[in-house]
């Protein structure tokens, strides 16, 4: 289950969610973020996890920065194409910022690659170990 | 249109320790305007920390490339993620440190506190203390969100390779 509002959403294994009273009431008042953020240790206590946590857990890598050199692109010309800032561009390439997934879909077009060939949930290959196998030269 | 920065900053603005160290500074800055005005210090320490204060809100513009007051249409979707965040985070620090300020003032009132029942008869008599109060409370309603910006943000990239 994924909690919605403004504060960092709350996943919860089904059957053991924390809902502390008055969440409903408050959300609806727009409210909940102050709501969350007093019974933030509650929830942490009751081991639930937020979707930052989650993605601590599982980080996505990404090859855009080999695919942008590869193409002879700056920082500065593919957040042009993407109609992004630069440094957008060089935070997401460093893994600190996960594009929506409009961007994505932006980023596969433009390298005419689908989007796995681009994102991951484990760690790339380096492009001469996946060309060559993984012996190394003797 | 996104507003694309013209070139790179120095490194005291575009690495994280120096955007922390300047929202740090700013922070300081608005905690000496209420001391200042609570010890009912006069004369040209006013005129020294309005300068440094009026230089570090231009230094941390700068490093936030105005990210927190620019109008939504020039901001990428990062950028509207780190302000909606810092906004966020502004409005909470705001709320509680209200909470905090006048719920004490108003126990101390209640309270029958000799210090606290000058006051609120005779704000007036503490020229000094409302400038000092007032100064702080307009840097931290103008620029907090900006200062959170600077704090949270990363090291920038460069736009070279």
């Amino acid at each position: 289950m994924t909690g919605t509002g403004a504060g960092p959403p709350v996943v919860t294994e089904p059957g053991t969610g924390f809902r502390p009273m008055g969440f409903e009431t408050a959300s609806i008042l727009g409210m909940d973020s102050l709501l969350y953020l007093c019974y933030y240790p509650s929830m942490r206590k009751n081991n639930e996890r937020t979707s930052a946590d989650v993605s601590a857990d599982r980080p996505i890598y990404n090859r855009i920065a080999v695919l942008r050199v590869e193409r002879g692109l700056s920082r500065r010309d593919l957040a042009d194409a993407l109609g992004v800032n630069y440094q957008t561009v060089g935070y997401i390439e460093r893994g600190e910022y996960s594009p929506s997934l409009e961007l994505t879909f932006r980023l596969s077009e433009l390298f005419g690659l689908p989007i796995e060939a681009i994102f991951s949930r484990q760690p790339f290959k380096p492009l001469s170990e996946e060309l060559y196998g993984s012996s190394s030269p003797t | 249109m996104v507003h694309t920065p013209a070139r790179s900053l120095p490194p005291l603005l575009s690495s994280r320790s120096g955007r922390r160290a300047l929202a740090a500074a700013w922070a300081l800055c608005c905690l000496a305007f209420l001391v200042l005005g609570s010890l009912e210090i006069k004369g040209v320490l006013w005129f020294v920390l309005f300068a440094v204060t009026l230089l570090a809100d231009g230094l941390l513009f700068a490093a936030t490339h105005r990210v927190a007051d620019r109008p939504t249409s020039t901001l990428d979707e990062r950028e509207r993620a780190i302000r909606n965040r810092a906004y966020h985070a502004a409005y909470l620090l705001v709320f509680y440190g209200l909470l905090v300020v006048v719920g004490g003032a108003m126990l101390l009132f209640f309270t029958g506190n000799e210090i606290a029942t000058r006051w609120f008869s005779h704000p007036t008599d503490h020229p000094a203390a409302l400038t000092g109060f007032g100064v702080a409370t307009l840097q931290l309603v103008a620029l907090l969100p900006t200062a959170l910006v600077a704090w949270m943000e990363g090291d920038e990239p460069d736009d070279l390779d």
